[in-house]
């Protein structure tokens, strides 16, 4: 993955040793790839014996833990991890998300969850605020430039101007204004504003999109970025 | 009587079995009764005239020569009371009982016989010693007096044995029927949920403790197989989402590679949105295996309807725009609802996405809700060619589509998924009107599911 989904300044993170156990291969890969681009040190394996022969000899800064492994799930490294005193942070990868399956992931001691399959950038981002040292507090306003969005009574102003929102509008700018400069395929902006996939969904999010910017009105803050969707960022 | 509970049967039949007893009773009483009444009868009759003959040649100088005299006072009292005749050599009747107004026929049988007279059946014997003939017998009904009683005391004890073997019966098959019921109740909280539960197998040897245990292998079987079928689709998502994360990673990569060509790149974008559709697809099938098992997961809140329309509403706006639709609403603010927003959210999604789809140009969406006893009602309804009157039945079915083909998007699992979601909150979706003009969705959900 080169530069093009990167260069968001925003998401520039420390540096992490993370441990990926993911038995498919190639998808381990693919998150080793993306990880080492968001800056990263990403280590693979592929059970979960071997994933705690190394929690074993070494502290990593995070474990990206799937749960359907051979011989030995997710959750039984997890547990062992827990039984070790091993507190490393752990987000766990499933392909069942099922909510009883979230919840057993949480309360054995994972600290975030995510469901496959997944948008790579997603999980970068998770990665990144797992590794934050003190959590992220969630926050009460999102800001970019004079645009500001109340997260609590959900009114925007441009400056002095208020700005009213329809529900999707606000869904659809709550989503960029959190990531500024991450650059949103269409498609990931369709699975976060809907539960399910909506028919029109890419429509949808093209009309929501250019009203949007209408209300925003210029200098513009939302833009987009060719065959790869849209990102909101400051005027230069 | 074929819808009967089972306890009325089995107390009919064992009334009727127990009246038929007492009549067969009876009857055999009557006839045994008569046999040796009878017998009786002919051996004090035969006693008797022994004892008269006796009477009449011990009569002191009683003897003339025209043979034994006869006096009144030789008919033994016991056989006064029967009808006597007495004659002499000659035929002449020396004496008649009081009940007997006529001699006798003669008919010479001499040994006990049944014999009609004045329309009666009358059993005579004739005796003949030293010249004198005796005649004797009596009413068969005379002689059977305490047999006929019994039998008359039997019937009149019908009624009587008929109440008691139906209340006693009825009382003794609930009792026998008890287990069972109790087997019904068990079975009835064994669900899909909860098919781990087994029936208490009684410690008895009988025929309820069999129909137990055959019915707990029956259950086990059932659950062996439904934790299959779980097993097979969480399985099944595992092996296919895998798959579809590698191929999303793929594709997004080519996006983000500077180095591809930007008709690559639009290529690779249409891709991502197809592996989207996908793990759609996958998703919703899953939730419909997990419907089927009884399993789907509720995370419930306690939430406004409006707020969750909000999006859906939104939406329909949106999309109404282009193809000039009016949308109307009537969503009263509070209406509160305890259920899962996110399947409620999808629910509302996937009706007003069929209300948009299946709309014509210049037409109108409404979309309504109010509570109705305990429950929330919303009905979706829309302008548009309406769904033919044979098709309303498969409406729900899976993967099918009104209007087949290419014509009109989406994948035919729209109404079955929100359909199955109400059902899970123990709620529906119904079809309530389809005509040439108006098509109207009703969503019911519980306020508390």
């Amino acid at each position: 993955m080169s530069g093009a989904f990167a260069d968001g300044g925003a998401l520039t993170p420390e540096p992490m040793e993370i441990l990926v156990v993911e038995d498919e291969v190639r998808l381990a890969q693919h998150i080793s790839r993306a990880l080492t681009e968001a800056g990263h040190e990403p280590v693979m394996v592929h059970d979960g014996e071997t994933a705690l022969g190394k929690t074993d000899l070494k502290r990593y800064d995070l474990i990206v833990l799937d749960v359907m492994l051979p011989r030995m799930d997710g959750f039984e490294v997890l547990r062992r991890l827990r039984a070790a005193k091993i507190d490393t942070r752990v987000l766990i990868l499933t392909a069942r998300g099922e909510v009883s399956d979230r919840v057993t992931g949480l309360g054995l001691g994972a600290d975030d969850y995510l469901a496959k399959p997944f948008a790579m950038q997603e999980l970068v981002a998770r990665v990144g605020a797992l590794g934050r040292r003190f959590p992220e507090e969630a926050p009460i306003k999102l800001q970019i430039g004079d645009l500001v969005l109340n997260l609590v009574d959900r009114k925007l102003y441009r400056g002095p101007r208020r700005i009213e929102l329809s529900a999707r509008e606000l869904m659809l700018l709550r989503v960029l204004m959190r990531e500024p400069g991450r650059i949103f395929s269409r498609t990931e902006l369709c699975e976060r504003v809907w539960e399910r996939e909506h028919e029109y969904g890419l429509k949808l999010v093209e009309a929501y999109i250019s009203r949007l910017r209408k209300k925003i009105n210029s200098p513009p803050l939302i833009h987009t970025v060719r065959h790869l969707g849209y990102t909101i960022r400051e005027p230069e | 009587m074929r819808n009967w509970p089972l306890r009325w049967k089995i107390a009919h039949y064992s009334a009727g079995l127990a009246v038929a007893a007492t009549l067969g009773g009876a009857m055999t009483t009557w006839f045994v009764m008569r046999h040796a009444e009878i017998a009786a009868f002919d051996l004090r009759l035969t006693t008797d005239a022994q004892e008269f003959f006796r009477d009449v040649e011990h009569f002191e100088g009683g003897r003339t020569n025209s043979g034994p005299v006869f006096k009144e006072i030789f008919v033994p009292l016991s056989l006064r009371k029967h009808l006597v005749e007495v004659t002499n050599a000659s035929g002449a009747v020396l004496y008649l009982s009081p009940r007997l107004r006529q001699p006798f026929p003669r008919d010479g049988i001499k040994e006990f016989h049944n014999h009609k007279i004045d329309g009666k059946n009358v059993r005579v014997a004739e005796f003949s010693e030293n010249g004198l003939t005796l005649r004797a017998g009596d009413d068969l009904k005379e002689i059977n007096q305490i047999g006929r009683d019994i039998f008359l005391a039997m019937l009149g004890a019908i009624p009587t044995v008929l109440l008691i073997t139906l209340f006693g019966s009825t009382w003794v098959a609930s009792k026998a029927i008890a287990p069972v019921e109790e087997i019904r109740q068990a079975a009835s909280r064994i669900t899909a949920q909860r098919l781990d539960q087994r029936l208490p197998v009684p410690p008895t040897n009988d025929e309820i403790a069999g129909l137990i245990e055959m019915l707990n292998a029956t259950f086990e079987r059932l659950q062996r197989s439904f934790e299959q079928s779980a097993r097979f689709s969480a399985d099944a998502s595992h092996h296919l989402k895998t798959p579809i994360a590698i191929l999303r990673a793929d594709v997004e990569e080519i996006l983000a590679d500077l180095n591809c060509s930007e008709s690559t790149q639009a290529r690779a974008e249409g891709l991502l949105h197809r592996i989207h559709h996908l793990s759609s697809v996958v998703e919703n099938l899953l939730l419909l295996s997990r419907a089927d098992a009884g399993r789907v997961e509720l995370s419930q809140a306690e939430f406004e309807l409006g707020e969750v329309l909000e999006g859906v509403l939104d939406d329909a706006l949106t999309l109404a725009e282009p193809l000039h639709l009016t949308v109307e609403a009537d969503i009263p603010k509070h209406l509160l609802l305890k259920a899962d927003p996110t399947f409620v959210g999808i629910i509302a999604q996937n009706l007003v996405e069929n209300a948009v789809k299946y709309n014509t140009p210049g037409g109108r969406i409404r979309v309504e809700a109010r509570a109705v006893n305990g429950a929330v009602e919303m009905t979706i309804g829309n302008t548009g060619d309406g769904i033919p009157k044979e098709r309303a039945g498969l409406l729900f079915e899976r993967f099918y589509r009104v209007r087949g083909g290419g014509r009109v998007p989406g994948h035919g699992l729209g109404l079955s998924i929100a359909r199955e979601l109400a059902r899970a909150h123990g709620g529906d979706v119904e079809l309530v009107r389809s005509d040439g003009s108006w098509t109207e969705m009703r969503v019911r959900l519980p306020q508390v599911a």
